[in-house]
């Protein structure tokens, strides 16, 4: 597979070589759709600054195009995996610390 | 409400919260006994604070912001650290950076390109690669794509515009792709040919 061109400043699949490849994978769906959906996949994942309608629109989108989704999966998982390493628990010295902060004042 | 039922609320919804207020405060500071000075000092801070507490709103939010405030005003002029990265550098990384090198080195038909190399980086490889990132792009991107903040409430936290943000919110991305990319390579998962190597050398250089 061909190595992505080093200058390329945005998510602009019609712009992109590198996703040509992948492109093909939606089937006659308009590049303007993935760009869409790849423009707002960060607000997707997180779910909070996105308008339902607009969730709804992307939704349909990545359950239709391949290879839009495989990179949403890609960056979910990477969301998810960066969360479980950073699960920690917190010292029962600090529990301490605190439950004495809320007794004191 | 009365400051009692404030104080049950703050009790029930923001006790149980410090475990993962923690988490956020030792990836912000890098350091346990600074994380706990921190939660302390925020919870300190929260809890003579309390009226000022909108009862029903987001208290994670609440919580957040008032540690990041202490973070940046108190904190950070303690242990300021110089820049870690040369930030331009990254503007020339593409968006989904990590996908993208990740999927050309599997080539098509290879198993998941996550699972086969980045879900097999141990913990502490994400902390490192974390730990590239300059403490402003590493706090909006903890607290908007792992904590699960909005725009908004992020602004608030790290008192800039919404802008701003974005921009951190893009850029910081861009910085822990790559770093995370560099670490692949240096686990010896990837190969790391061409581009790999080249901001590799870029991370080592301005460390």
């Amino acid at each position: 597979m061909r190595k992505p061109p080093r200058k390329k400043a945005r998510v602009s699949p019609r712009k992109a070589p590198a996703r040509k490849g992948l492109m093909s994978l939606c089937g006659g769906m308009s590049a303007a759709e993935c760009e869409k959906a790849l423009e707002h996949i960060y607000e997707f994942i997180n779910s909070c600054d996105l308008k339902a309608d607009l969730g709804a629109e992307i939704k349909r989108h990545l359950d239709s195009c391949r290879g839009c989704f495989t990179r949403f999966e890609f960056e979910q998982k990477l969301v998810a995996r960066l969360k479980e390493a950073g699960c920690c628990s917190c010292p029962e010295t600090l529990k301490a610390r605190v439950l004495t902060i809320l007794k004191e004042f | 409400m009365d400051n009692d039922a404030r104080r049950k609320e703050f009790q029930s919804k923001a006790l149980p919260l410090l475990n993962e207020v923690y988490g956020v405060a030792l990836r912000m500071t890098r350091n346990p006994q600074a994380a706990e000075d921190l939660v302390s000092e925020a919870y300190a801070r929260a809890w003579k604070a309390l009226d000022q507490f909108t009862p029903g709103t987001n208290i994670r939010a609440w919580l957040y912001r008032i540690m990041t405030n202490a973070y940046i005003n108190h904190f950070r002029k303690k242990h300021r650290e110089p820049e870690k990265v040369s930030l331009d550098a990254y503007d020339r990384i593409e968006d989904f950076h990590l996908f993208n090198r990740v999927s050309s080195e599997a080539g098509p038909g290879s198993p998941d390109p996550f699972d086969s190399v980045v879900g097999r980086l141990t913990n502490e490889k994400f902390e490192k690669a974390l730990g590239r990132l300059p403490d402003e792009y590493r706090a909006a991107v903890i607290l908007y794509d792992l904590e699960g903040l909005s725009y908004q409430e992020v602004a608030d936290a790290l008192q800039v515009p919404l802008g701003t943000v974005r921009s951190r919110l893009a850029r910081g991305r861009k910085i822990l792709q790559s770093a995370l990319w560099s670490q692949a390579v240096e686990a010896g998962l990837v190969k790391g040919n061409g581009r790999g190597k080249e901001a590799l050398s870029h991370a080592k250089a301005s460390s």
